[in-house]
């Protein structure tokens, strides 16, 4: 039995997100062969999902991250855009790049959930938590019952 | 496109549902909704469940089909498999490839350990990648770790236990910051703020979303960052058994490729994190399932074998509105929000049967009271549903919610011809998975020293009742608790000789049980329903035949000539090459593919290869290479077609002779009566004879 991820990784650039910068530069550094898309279109008539693939490549040479990101989140990573490119290129592999680098570095951050986590490492609901853990099943029912719903 | 019969229906639909969008149908009241349940509901209706005869659940109840295959025979010969040659050594081996694997493999790495996945489909291809729900963490200000626990325990019916849903609260936030750092983007406020909404059973607005299609999201970024921190993977292996050493603990797993049926290879690992997903596609009592493709209890039954303790196995989740219309989505959930948002149920008659924000459970018995009381509308393929009223979405809260709210649902119903906004789906419970499964500590480590598990195949997070969007929040946190735990305990283990003893002892034990019957398992490809009847995999007697090397293949009998001489007698007597046909009624004769169902007798198998020596061997082309220019193609059809006229066959039958998917019989029958020279015979006459005299053989030959 061969490791068969080599088979896969026949059009994937390998990369540490966590060195990366969310640029079109950065995007073209790991997929050069970006420029050789001739434009013919095929991609787009094989997506599986209707995505208008050539669309967000045109966006990923314009190196706006955000709208390809943005344009191409219904990706089901099936591939076909890639088997049928001429130029050899994997449009879906470059969605899911240009997404990653999205996702980490252009979205704002959730202050809410920094604050949470934060607090959870400072141990503020242990005592709560150890209360229900050991709380009776009658107590916990009457507790379910009558908790607040938000609407 | 609905079918004429239900459009007709359609149209009764709309007449009743101006009059359902004012009534109010009452709630049941507490008396009616336990008698529904015990009369209806398929966990309490008789015959689903059964106690398990053998393992350490001895006793306790099961769903039928799961309890079949946990007391299932090992699909592996003690005698033929050899431990000795090990293909794969690493510290962690992970078995399953869904967001739990992936979670379990990119922690057990960051934790210094070697890790291998193995997956039995692709990579990628699992349940979280069609998971459309949402994420639940407690982290807005208004709400807390205590009450996510609380609407935990109580969605589960208070059975959860509760160190694992302590785990999960508590990390569901670091998870989401996890999810974040690998680029999962998350529906959001420009300033941050994260989009939540009300989920199930949730008392919070704490569900996180990705545009309805969070699971896909989160899973290619996993797969992609598997790949990028270059652990390897095996695609198509699926495990057929764990492996152990002869100190009692987990040592390693028998993997087969699944593409060629045949190739064992034996990997041993200090630890082994279970993430195989559940078992929806086991189809109790014959429900269609939400569940993957792939579900089919391979985890459970593996992990039973080697003594580990399952829990809750009794308690199965039915989805109360599964589609089953249009077939090629059939079982696929339809969102609880459609409910939410006003669409109400109708039955054949377009009358409400429930008031349509029931629980889960109560909705499933009532639409399961509707079918068998006759008021079901029928699918062409025979399946019975109920309509699920989704206009009324559109007329409630105006035209367009339904695209805003449900985009991908309508998208998919667009891609068969079904538009939601005009029309009903024709709903039918589905079979969600059973609630149960391999009981795991806080850290995910089961009762077997270093076997751990994570995800579906683990019972107890979720109690009797699973929320929907705990499933991916719990699939990730055990998902990397027992990836984390797995590889440090590697660091401290040392194997001992591998061995197979506790597979011997389990069959020992089925045979003082009186079960080797059972079938074997895991099964690893799930049964399919079609027509109303349940198909049988064929599996298992493929791959044990591959694995059994004293067992040999029958080899697939000549056809008997008695059986076609009279038919054969034709065939040879026109004027057309006979080869094509000569070679249909080999084998077994006819197979569907050649769509000749006119011959009763004649079924086969045996196809055209394309060889062309039939084409080199027939003489009338031979005489003039010139008809070889008319086509390229080598098959007996071109033969019949192309490179030969009408009545332009010379009756040698060299073709049939020549062709090798015609059956040795057939050929023989060819040879010793229909060949003109009669070679053989001509043969043996020339032997005997002192003096042979050739046109006297031939005159004899000629007059018989």
């Amino acid at each position: 039995m061969v490791v068969e991820s080599a088979k896969i990784l026949e059009k994937k650039t390998i990369y540490n997100l966590e060195e990366l910068t969310p640029s079109g530069e950065q995007v073209l550094h790991l997929y050069p062969d970006l420029v050789k898309c001739q434009g013919c279109n095929t991609c787009t008539m094989s997506c599986s999902q209707d995505l208008k693939v050539i669309d967000y490549m045109s966006s990923v040479l314009y190196g706006k991250i955000a709208e390809v990101a943005d344009k191409s989140f219904g990706c089901m990573m099936c591939s076909l855009c890639a088997d049928r490119c001429p130029a050899g290129l994997a449009p879906y592999h470059i969605a899911l790049l240009c997404r990653r680098l999205y996702g980490r570095y252009l979205v704002p951050r959730s202050q809410h959930l920094v604050n949470r986590v934060a607090e959870i490492k400072e141990g503020k609901f242990d005592a709560e938590l150890s209360e229900l853990k050991k709380m009776k099943e009658s107590e916990l029912r009457r507790r379910y019952s009558e908790r607040d719903i938000e609407r | 496109m609905y079918p004429s019969e239900l459009k007709e229906s359609i149209g009764r639909i709309e007449i009743t549902r101006e009059k359902r969008l004012k009534e109010d149908y009452p709630r049941l009241t507490e008396k009616d909704q336990s008698a529904l349940m015990r009369q209806y509901h398929p966990n309490f209706v008789d015959g689903g469940m059964r106690k398990i005869l053998v393992g350490p659940n001895k006793g306790d109840h099961a769903p039928d089909e799961l309890a079949e295959l946990l007391e299932g025979n090992s699909p592996v010969d003690l005698d033929t498999v050899d431990l000795e040659v090990v293909n794969y050594d690493v510290d962690v081996l992970v078995l399953g490839g869904g967001a739990d694997g992936a979670a379990a493999a990119l922690s057990a790495q960051e934790n210094g350990a070697k890790v291998l996945l193995a997956t039995k489909l692709r990579f990628i291809d699992s349940d979280t990648m069609e998971f459309q729900g949402g994420i639940q963490a407690a982290d807005k200000p208004n709400d807390s770790l205590a009450i996510h626990y609380l609407d935990t325990m109580g969605g589960g019916g208070f059975e959860n236990i509760p160190d694992l849903v302590e785990g999960m609260v508590r990390d569901a936030p670091s998870i989401i910051q996890w999810l974040e750092s690998l680029g999962c983007t998350f529906d959001k406020e420009p300033d941050g703020t994260m989009h939540t909404e009300a989920g199930e059973g949730t008392s919070r607005k704490r569900v996180h979303t990705a545009r309805h299609r969070l699971g896909s999201e989160v899973m290619r970024n996993l797969c992609d960052e598997v790949y990028n921190r270059g652990i390897p993977v095996l695609e198509h292996s699926p495990a057929l058994e764990l492996m152990m050493d002869d100190k009692g603990q987990v040592a390693g797993a028998i993997l087969i490729n699944l593409e060629t049926k045949k190739e064992v290879s034996l990997v041993r690992a200090k630890t082994i994190v279970l993430a195989t997903g559940g078992d929806g596609q086991l189809h109790y009592q014959g429900f269609p399932s939400t569940d993957h493709c792939g579900a089919t209890a391979d985890g459970l039954v593996m992990a039973y074998r080697v003594g580990a303790n399952l829990l809750l196995l009794d308690a199965v989740q039915y989805h109360p509105h599964g589609v089953i219309y249009p077939e090629q989505m059939i079982g696929q959930p339809i969102d609880e929000k459609v409910r939410r948002l006003g669409a109400k149920f109708a039955n054949v008659k377009g009358e409400q049967f429930i008031y349509h924000l029931e629980p889960q459970d109560l909705v499933t018995s009532a639409i399961i009271r509707e079918c068998e009381n006759g008021y079901a509308l029928k699918t062409p393929k025979g399946l019975q549903g109920i309509w699920l009223d989704t206009p009324m979405i559109e007329q409630l809260r105006g035209p367009g919610t339904i695209q805003r709210e449900l985009p991908v649902m309508y998208n998919e119903f667009i891609t068969f011809g079904v538009d939601i906004t005009k029309e009903p789906i024709l709903v039918y419970p589905s079979l969600y998975h059973c609630n149960g499964g391999i009981k795991i500590d806080a850290q995910g480590a089961t009762s077997i020293p270093n076997l751990y598990a994570a995800g579906k195949v683990c019972g107890g997070v979720h109690g009797r009742h699973t929320l929907r969007d705990n499933i991916l929040l719990d699939a990730l946190v055990y998902g990397r608790r027992a990836g984390k735990a797995a590889a440090l305990r590697a660091g401290k283990t040392k194997l001992g000789k591998l061995t197979l003893e506790h597979v011997r002892r389990w069959q020992d034990g089925l045979k003082k049980a009186r079960l080797e019957k059972r079938p074997i398992s895991p099964k690893l490809v799930p049964d399919y329903a079609e027509h109303g009847k349940l198909m049988r995999a064929d599996w298992h007697r493929l791959y044990r035949f591959e694995l059994r090397k004293e067992e040999k293949q029958p080899r697939i009998q000549p056809v008997d000539i008695k059986e076609i001489e009279p038919i054969l007698n034709k065939i040879l007597e026109s004027k057309t090459p006979p080869v094509a046909r000569a070679r249909l009624l080999s084998g077994r004769g006819l197979s569907v593919d050649h769509k000749l169902d006119v011959m009763e007798n004649i079924i086969g198998t045996k196809t055209c290869l394309g060889c062309g020596n039939c084409i080199d061997a027939c003489p009338v082309v031979g005489r003039e290479p010139g008809r070889r220019k008319r086509t390229e193609e080598r098959s007996s059809m071109v033969l019949e077609t192309i490179l030969l006229g009408p009545e332009e066959c010379d009756r040698c039958n060299s073709c049939v002779l020549a062709c090798p998917q015609v059956d040795v019989s057939i050929k023989q029958y060819v040879v010793n009566w229909r060949v003109v020279e009669v070679m053989p015979w001509l043969d043996s006459r020339i032997s005997e004879a002192k003096e042979p005299d050739l046109y006297l053989f031939v005159e004899e030959a000629l007059s018989k």
